[in-house]
């Protein structure tokens, strides 16, 4: 699996996204953490290493990079970008970016992007699922406040659910139950018997 | 004697099968995904997918209709297969709205049908009723984003509200409460209310917030045609987009991902017509609202725009973005009492 256009094992370079340098730079120092940690020995290191590859894409987002930049890096990831895309002349432009194939223990990347006539464009909201685990959610919460680097103490907190105010946006987990799963989505379909436990991670403009 | 023939001839008929199935596993294509053989006939044609870039930049026509994901043939339908791919559960039409289920690693499966292999994905009907059969296996070639499918009827669609003889905001009939009843706690105080205090004050609430019950119908509150279908909004609820007889737009925020009957991009709605079912953010927070979000129609563009202020106040909306609590107060008034 690339990391943002290096392959596993670094030796061998494909084209790399500006998203990709930035990601090198800073370096994969987290990964062994996570391993290491008996916690969370339930997941596989591709799961992990899944997770993070999207957490961080999760945290570009707060940069607001533009569609062709997001549409490159899942391209790098072998993600298969698919848009779909609704234009009129009274709402303007959305864009919706999700991806065909999947990386393993993640699932359902969902974009949304306006866009204004003079080529401005807004990413409104990016978010993905990792698979349920007795503690799928655990590792999803650590894994965002480092990324993130969260000091401040979350929004909104519960049970199986964390938001937290970050650059003006809303970074929120849940765990998704029974309720959730048979509530109709016009984008993504449950199993009711296997997907209780879902984490939904979502990085979305405050639009409320 | 006999009897120690027939052993050693077990035996040795039981080692050559183990030969033969170790040769078999061998053999065995390496595919990642599973892989089934079934031999009906299958009048299904393979369509090249082509998700490329320049579409874009298509600027081929002004309005382009595609946030669902649809059943695309140029035939009258498509087979929906059982797992094993041997049975046709139910068919599908071209332009019906579907989802793609992922699970957490491999997604599809290859058929085999009359000697040439097929990629098969699982996918559930959007419009079909629970009680109907809705999930199933299908080509995968034969799914694409609407906007992309040649043969979706509606890709081009003119946006304009048939009903012409209602004029707008001020049209004496306007307009009908967008909830079933009364709203349960006041609209027009606190948080609730429009310009309200959001991010301690740094911008201000650009809809009126109608609480009612969670999966409640709301209904669209005039004529008009649907602009945009539902995409998210906040905390896992939907919007979707209403321009109304007389050119002022609604965008209706915070509901169910549930599709109402007959509502979808460039349908027509009556006045009162349910357009879809209020929602609630998943944080668990709040009661269940309508998001309640009123524009002239004056400007075009997206009605979310980021750093807008009206007024030297930044709602981070289209510049004609209005208060809608006049309004609002005077259809619950004569809608109800």
């Amino acid at each position: 699996m690339p990391v943002f256009g290096i392959s596993k094992n670094e030796k061998t370079r494909v084209t790399k996204s500006p998203l990709a340098i930035r990601k090198e730079a800073r370096g994969l120092s987290k990964q062994n953490e996570y391993y290491q940690n008996e916690d969370f020995a339930e997941f596989k290191e591709d799961e992990i290493k899944s997770l993070q590859e999207l957490v961080f894409l999760l945290k570009e987002a707060s940069l607001n990079p533009p569609m062709k930049l997001l549409i490159d890096s899942l391209n790098t990831l072998k993600l298969q970008p698919i848009i779909l895309k609704d234009r009129n002349a009274y709402s303007g432009e959305l864009s919706i970016v999700r991806t065909e194939a999947t990386l393993e223990g993640t699932r359902y990347i969902h974009a949304q992007y306006f866009s204004e006539t003079n080529g401005e464009e807004f990413l409104q909201h990016l978010s993905f699922e990792f698979r349920a685990g007795k503690h799928s959610f655990e590792l999803v919460r650590k894994m965002i406040e480092d990324e993130f680097q969260i000091k401040a103490d979350p929004a909104e907190e519960n049970a199986d659910f964390v938001s937290w105010k970050i650059q003006g946006r809303s970074v929120w987990i849940k765990k998704l139950d029974l309720e959730d799963m048979k509530s109709k989505s016009p984008f993504n379909s449950y199993d009711r018997q296997k997907d209780v436990g879902t984490i939904r991670i979502t990085n979305e403009a405050e639009i409320h | 004697m006999s009897r120690k023939l027939s052993s050693i001839l077990i035996v040795f008929l039981l080692l050559f099968s183990a030969v033969l199935l170790a040769d078999n596993s061998i053999t065995r294509r390496p595919a990642p995904k599973k892989f089934i053989s079934i031999s009906q006939e299958d009048p299904d044609d393979d369509v090249e997918d082509d998700y490329d870039l320049n579409y874009l930049n298509d600027e081929e026509s002004s309005f382009i209709t595609g946030l669902e994901t649809v059943v695309c043939t140029s035939g009258s339908s498509v087979n929906v297969r059982s797992e094993d791919l041997t049975k046709i559960l139910f068919t599908v039409n071209n332009e019906e709205a579907l989802t793609v289920f992922q699970g957490w690693g491999e997604n599809s499966i290859i058929g085999n049908i009359n000697g040439k292999n097929y990629t098969f994905i699982k996918i559930e009907m959007v419009n079909k009723k629970d009680n109907e059969t809705r999930v199933g296996f299908i080509q995968s070639s034969f799914v694409q984003p609407k906007s992309k499918c040649p043969y979706a009827r509606s890709v081009m669609t003119h946006l304009k509200p048939e009903d012409t003889t209602f004029t707008g905001l001020e049209d004496p009939l306007c307009c009908h409460f967008p909830t079933q009843e009364k709203v349960t706690t006041p609209f027009t105080e606190g948080m609730r209310a429009f310009g309200g205090p959001r991010n301690k004050g740094k911008r201000a609430h650009a809809a009126a917030d109608l609480y009612r019950y969670e999966n409640e119908a709301l209904m669209a509150v005039a004529p008009g045609v649907v602009l945009r279908n539902l995409y998210y909004f906040y905390q896992d609820t939907y919007a979707l987009e209403v321009l109304h007889s007389g050119g002022f737009v609604v965008r209706y925020g915070e509901m169910t991902g549930e599709k109402a009957p007959d509502v979808s991009m460039g349908k027509q709605l009556k006045k009162g017509q349910v357009l879809g079912y209020m929602g609630k953010v998943n944080s668990g927070c709040c009661e269940a609202m309508l998001h309640f979000e009123l524009f002239t129609g004056e400007k075009t563009g997206s009605l979310t725009r980021p750093g807008v202020d009206i007024g030297g106040v930044l709602f981070n909306r289209r510049e004609d973005l209005i208060n809608p609590t006049r309004y609002l107060l005077k259809w619950e008034k004569a809608s109800f009492e």
